[in-house]
């Protein structure tokens, strides 16, 4: 028996009447029973229990009155919201029409599974992937809330053209019409070097290799770029110079195997949520287990670790120098893997920060001896360390007997602290570094491990080669070969793909400022949000020096500077592939009805494609399957053969190298990598010798350091809540209602000198820019930075922290270093 | 403003706004979804979720009972990675159209005495008494027989060829 109280409505006026002993099966009768009678407009039925033995009539009349009384006190509390809006009819996940189909999260690079419950092509629950081994059933709070980021109501559906300076709604024939006429325009006015294409990590696979034939086949440019290049660019490179290919060579199970997890500037806690619980069950389970937390912000990751270490700004170069000065000073290196497994360079040393259009960098390298290596590192002493970090010789030792221990294993973890900063390809070889020097790598428990934050930012922007200077299977744009493989997988003349690099990020957008690019189409990503140095991009776009198409699923910064907005499938609404962290590439089908006219981004490449008369490059009916199998062919052989799209539909996704049918967990390892030779038990056969390569790397000061006018490092970053610049994010009720805007985190005794208090509005300036945001102080902050910095996270629009960060990056990789830069804070 | 705090958390407690089948619909986005959390917690800091949901907690204020149901998935320790504090900001931009699932209605049986079926998803609630026990959810029925420790050995999840309603194992 069912207890429920009805709000009844009549003439703007509510009131409440009880039903009791109501029989659920009438209950609908019965309020159509009051409307009809005129006693009422509307009739809302509220639920209150099933009949409980204490639970007295007075007690439930009582709680009914709350209810009532909190719905009239909160009229936007964020769950009553559409529930009282509901006058749909109800869907319980007994319906026997409600279908469950796997699929990847949109989100992180993490690749959970999750199981997806559709009914008539709408998303109504999702459910962690018991059988997917990356999160086991378990998601983080955004992965289940992501039905709803298909569901804001400000959702594309219609294609728009900007006519008398408006975007207004148009066809889709006359909208892709308009965008082919304006490309061959612009081929015609400055060449394919006038052409660019920007992406994302949150390309699918399909989408991105789409991308790549469109531009290097179609237009002939290289200036294809995704929004990867901000966040994992220095990974690429460091793992490129240190082992010859790219990505990590261990998976997720080392969590389970390992002893010791190494945090660099990495607040998994937040950003990688799964993986961090992995990582606390496991301690849990074993009390041996220790997580390190090396960062420059109190953060939930330092709190729930066995040891944090704060240490300045910039100075993990430092850090990793100095463990490999205590390792070899203290005989902890494994002398015969060092020998048989790699060789020492260094390379070219004080090389800039980027901060000119057109920086120009060549990389040099020369071989040292392990004898000079070891004089290299060995000014990096204890005390010269602690002078440049801060970080205690004690613990810096600590750290040493970590990575030097045999009997003990140990993964290191790095994301944006490491990739996003000056120096960033620098710091991924000194953490691969360590690894060698202590032969503990390609193996089980022991490796270094970078993490993604986007969902296929390996799958597709480092695997299918998104990037100016990238062609599929880890091939080169500047390789004659290479070049002569991919055209010949499309079936293209031979010197159809352009032989030289385009433009990296940063550089596109500054073109776009010097008027270079007439026409760009960006998709999957808004860098109107996320570009650093804002204000220089923004007001290009505004001054209309480019064409500029943006496929999106909502109005952004980004698309409101476009000449034309193509809408857009989100997630499960297309069928696709993503590519995580630990090389599994994820297939799901298309389950939701898109909204409105809305296309996939695939689709839309294909339709522009046609018009530009290059139907030969996309035959096929199943484009999605087809495109997916082309490239796979391109990845045999290479090291970095994925899976048949056939597998990936029935399993939960397979980590390339797959061969004869079998993936690999362990790379470069004998019996577990097939590229291994036999009788090798390591070898790194992305070098001609099979050696990977430790690299004296120095530390050298940021770009821009605080100074008397701008006396505070500032930090950018995320939370756990909102993803990215927030387009989909903000518009989830849960997630949006826990974290609503943007923020500075200071020191409270910072905030004392300055005259702050929690919650008052601030001003940020740096010598780009300024905003105005409120301060978060002690006990209610997520975080706490150490005095001296200052912390703003980049979800939140209205406040654009980008207008004040610097975009300077690292010379080899390119990645811009949002960690980093000189700001005064004042009391608005 | 007592009174306003504890008829807010009351609500929050209770399930907010109440809908069919849902016992938390106002804490929930669609059945199996984690609930957000009805009170403060601490921002940065260690937390001490289970201080209060480890084994469960009542406490009386005005005559009105409160509870903090026991966890049903103690295995689980990073709390804060699915279960957030809402502030009652709904979105920044628009609204939302989401309308979740429910589960199924409760209390089926076959007979007048057969034991009801399982109407929820049953995924991170490896406790059944962290809700149906004494200090369980207030709005889910409380056990008769909590001295019967195998529960599914009567009660199973409603006919899953009724519906695919939960995850394929």
């Amino acid at each position: 028996m069912a207890l429920v109280s009805l709000i009844i409505t009549k003439e703007g006026k509510e009131s409440v009447r009880v039903l009791e002993g109501g029989d659920l099966e009438t209950l609908d009768a019965q309020i159509e029973a009051i409307k009809a009678s005129g006693e009422a407009d509307d009739v809302k039925p509220v639920f209150m229990s099933i009949e409980r033995a204490d639970f007295s009539r007075r007690e439930f009349l009582k709680r009914t009155a709350y209810t009532f009384a909190a719905a009239l006190i909160l009229p936007t509390f964020s769950s009553c919201a559409p529930s009282l809006q509901q006058s749909a009819e109800k869907i319980l996940l007994s319906d026997p029409t409600v279908k469950w189909n796997k699929s990847t999260c949109r989100f992180c690079g993490v690749g959970c599974g999750v199981m997806v419950a559709t009914k008539a092509g709408t998303v109504v629950a999702v459910a962690g992937d018991e059988k997917n081994p990356v999160n086991k059933g378990l998601l983080c709070v955004k992965g289940y809330h992501l039905p709803s980021i298909l569901y804001g109501s400000d959702r594309l559906k219609k294609p728009l053209v900007r006519k008398n300076g408006e975007l207004v709604e148009t066809s889709w024939d006359e909208a892709l019409s308009l965008v082919a006429s304006k490309l061959s325009e612009t081929l015609q006015t400055k060449g394919p070097r006038g052409v660019a294409f920007y992406g994302s990590g949150q390309w699918t696979i399909q989408e991105g290799y789409a991308a790549s034939k469109f531009m290097r086949a179609g237009v002939k440019s290289n200036h294809l770029e995704a929004n990867a290049r901000l966040c994992m660019a220095s990974a690429v490179v460091g793992f490129l110079l240190s082992f010859g290919k790219d990505e990590p060579m261990g998976p997720y199970d080392d969590i389970e195997k390992t002893d010791n997890y190494v945090l660099w500037g990495n607040n998994m806690a937040e950003m990688h949520p799964v993986l961090f619980s992995r990582m606390l069950e496991r301690r849990k389970k074993a009390s041996h287990v220790k997580i390190v937390d090396l960062s420059t912000r109190t953060t939930r990751t330092s709190q729930a670790s066995d040891l944090h270490i704060l240490f300045k700004p910039q100075s993990d170069l430092a850090i990793a120098n100095g463990i490999a000065n205590l390792l070899i000073e203290k005989n902890k290196i494994d002398k015969d893997f060092v020998s048989k497994h790699c060789n020492f360079s260094a390379g070219k040393e004080d090389i800039g920060y980027g901060l000119e259009d057109k920086f120009a960098f060549k990389k040099e390298s020369r071989k040292l001896s392990f004898e000079e290596y070891a004089a290299y590192v060995a000014e990096y002493t204890p005390q010269r360390v602690e002078e440049i970090s801060g970080v205690s010789p004690k613990n810096l030792a600590t750290l040493a007997e970590i990575y030097g221990d045999p009997n003990s294993g140990v993964v290191s973890f790095w994301c944006m602290g490491v990739n996003q900063h000056t120096r960033g390809t620098w710091m991924n070889n000194l953490i691969n570094n360590l690894h060698l020097l202590t032969g503990k790598i390609s193996k089980p428990g022991n490796n270094p491990f970078s993490l993604t934050g986007q969902p296929s930012a390996c799958g597709t922007v480092r695997e299918v080669g998104t990037l100016a200077h990238a062609l599929p299977g880890g091939r080169k744009v500047t390789v004659p070969d290479h070049r002569a493989d991919v055209e010949k997988a499309w079936n293209v003349e031979e010197g159809t793909i352009p032989d030289w690099v385009g433009y990296h990020t940063v550089e596109m957008f500054r073109a776009v400022d010097r008027g270079e690019i007439g026409w760009m189409w960006i998709q999957t990503t808004n860098p109107m949000v996320s570009m650093p140095k804002l204000g220089r991009y923004l007001k290009a776009m505004e001054d209309r020096k480019t064409f500029l198409v943006v496929s999106e699923v909502y109005p952004t910064p980004t698309s409101a500077v476009a000449d034309v907005v193509f809408p857009t499938n989100l997630w499960v609404e297309k069928e696709g592939c993503f590519g995580n962290s630990e090389r599994r590439t994820q297939q799901w089908d298309a389950i939701a009805t898109p909204p409105g006219e809305a296309k996939s981004d695939l689709w839309q490449i294909i339709e522009v494609a046609k018009r530009m008369g290059w139907h030969h490059l996309f035959e096929g009916n199943h484009p999605e399957e087809d495109l997916y199998e082309e490239y796979r062919q391109l990845t045999l052989g290479r090291g970095k053969d994925v899976a048949p799209y056939e597998t990936l539909k029935k399993t939960r996704g397979m980590r390339w190298p797959v061969v004869d049918g079998k993936e690999t967990l362990y790379r470069y390892r004998g019996g577990e990598d097939p590229y291994v030779p036999d009788g090798e038990d390591v070898y790194f056969y992305g070098k001609p010798d099979g050696k990977a390569v430790i690299w004296a790397r120095p530390w050298e000061p940021a770009p821009e350091i605080p100074d008397e006018d701008y006396p505070l490092w500032l930090c950018t970053g995320r939370v756990l809540e909102h993803w990215h610049t927030g387009s989909m994010t903000r518009r989830v009720p849960e997630l949006h209602g826990a974290m609503p805007k943007g923020f500075i985190e200071i020191h409270p005794e910072d905030a004392t000198l300055l005259g702050i208090q929690d919650g008052q509005e601030v001003r940020l300036t740096s010598r780009r820019g300024e905003i105005t945001l409120p301060a978060s102080i002690g006990e209610t902050a997520r975080g706490t930075p150490p005095m001296g910095s200052v912390f703003v996270p980049f979800f939140d629009e209205s406040k654009l922290v980008n207008l004040v960060t610097l975009d300077s990056f690292c010379p080899l990789s390119k990645e811009p270093d949002y960690k980093k830069c000189a700001v005064r804070v004042e009391a608005v | 403003m007592r009174r306003i705090f504890l008829v807010v958390t009351t609500t929050l407690l209770l399930g907010g706004c109440g809908d069919g089948g849902d016992p938390r619909p106002g804490t929930r986005a669609y059945a199996g979804a984690p609930p957000t959390i009805p009170h403060q917690v601490e921002s940065l800091g260690r937390g001490n979720c289970l201080g209060c949901h480890g084994a469960g907690l009542e406490v009386s204020l005005d005559g009105d009972k409160q509870r903090g149901p026991e966890t049903p998935h103690p295995n689980q320790l990073s709390c804060r990675q699915c279960h957030v504090v809402s502030s009652g900001e709904s979105v920044a931009f628009g609204h939302t159209i989401f309308q979740g699932a429910l589960p199924g209605k409760g209390g089926n049986r076959s007979h007048p005495i057969a034991p009801p079926l399982i109407p929820h998803p049953l995924q991170n609630r490896k406790e059944c008494l962290s809700c149906h026990g004494d200090l369980g959810d207030l709005k889910a029925p409380t056990s008769s027989h909590q001295d019967r420790l195998s529960c599914s050995q009567c009660h199973i999840p409603l006919n899953p060829e009724l519906g695919a309603w939960l995850p394929p194992k």
